[in-house]
């Protein structure tokens, strides 16, 4: 699945980092990853899954839902709110799966940004444990220092 | 697929997002110690590191050995190996999404290219 222009960053504190350049200006980026209709045409994220519904009510405090199905019948939801909204360049939600109509576990948060970059788009996807922007921040200063050693510890363990 | 985040999850970052807790893990990352060491570079008294490592304990990053009246602590890495298999799960739902939507993202620019050629 890795691509060359793909860079994958994991820093200390539990979030994950995705950039790419995409070959598109940000209007169509954003649109694209924001739209039903064109939401069910990419999300698979593994080979054979489908997204048989998504709706997204792209606003502040809007909701969406996308419904994925794996070839052996097996549903996911993921669900979460707009948290900010700013076409093209910025998206700012919550994330969570749906087991049966009701939320499992923590929500989480997701930051997308469709930078302009002359005819294309650099694209950074920031996926996060905390469900708040402040949690994820406090979380992650001071985390860092005690990596390396704890790192050391894991892999010794 | 992406797995549902476990409560022990939670209470593990939780017990994490505390400056104290972090460098008492910080200590024992470099191995076991008794409570009593632990306590002196805080500047705090055993009661208060007790109440942080009761934290620590019950997130499963720290486990108690009873020594008679000595209780020595180690580090337990299970928690954050589940952190760890939480991010990677994720890298590989994101990395099949973003390949679909960079290959559809082509497409539409084709699409779009088409049409203007067209008019």
């Amino acid at each position: 699945m890795t691509t060359i222009n793909n860079e994958v960053q994991k820093p200390d504190d539990a979030t994950l980092i995705l950039r790419r350049m995409l070959n598109a200006p940000p209007e169509l980026a954003f649109k694209a990853w924001t739209t039903a209709e064109h939401i069910q045409q990419w999300m698979r994220p593994e080979p054979g899954m489908v997204v048989p519904r998504a709706s997204m009510d792209l606003r502040v405090g809007g909701k969406f839902r996308i419904q994925m199905k794996k070839p052996d019948g097996e549903f996911f939801t993921a669900a979460g709110e707009f948290r900010e909204v700013k076409a093209p360049e910025r998206l700012v939600y919550t994330w969570a799966w749906e087991k049966d109509g009701s939320v499992e576990g923590m929500p989480t948060l997701i930051t997308v940004e469709f930078l302009k970059r002359g005819g294309q788009t650099e694209f950074v996807l920031t996926h996060s444990r905390f469900a708040t922007v402040e949690s994820r921040d406090n979380h992650a200063r001071g985390w860092g220092k005690i990596a390396e050693s704890f790192a050391d510890f894991v892999e010794k363990a | 697929m992406v797995e549902y985040s476990s409560k022990l999850l939670d209470r593990t970052f939780g017990a994490l997002a505390n400056p104290t807790r972090r460098r008492i893990l910080a200590q024992l990352a470099q191995g076991d110690e008794c409570v009593t060491d632990l306590a002196q570079p805080h500047a705090m008294s055993l009661a208060a590191v007790s109440k942080h490592l009761i934290v620590l304990e019950r997130a499963g990053l720290v486990k108690r050995r009873r020594k008679g009246r000595v209780h020595s602590l180690a580090l337990e890495p299970k928690p954050m190996r589940e952190a760890q298999a939480w991010l990677d799960r994720y890298r590989q739902f994101w990395e099949g999404n973003l390949d679909q939507f960079e290959n559809y993202l082509d497409k539409l620019q084709t699409k779009e290219t088409k049409h203007d050629n067209d008019k």
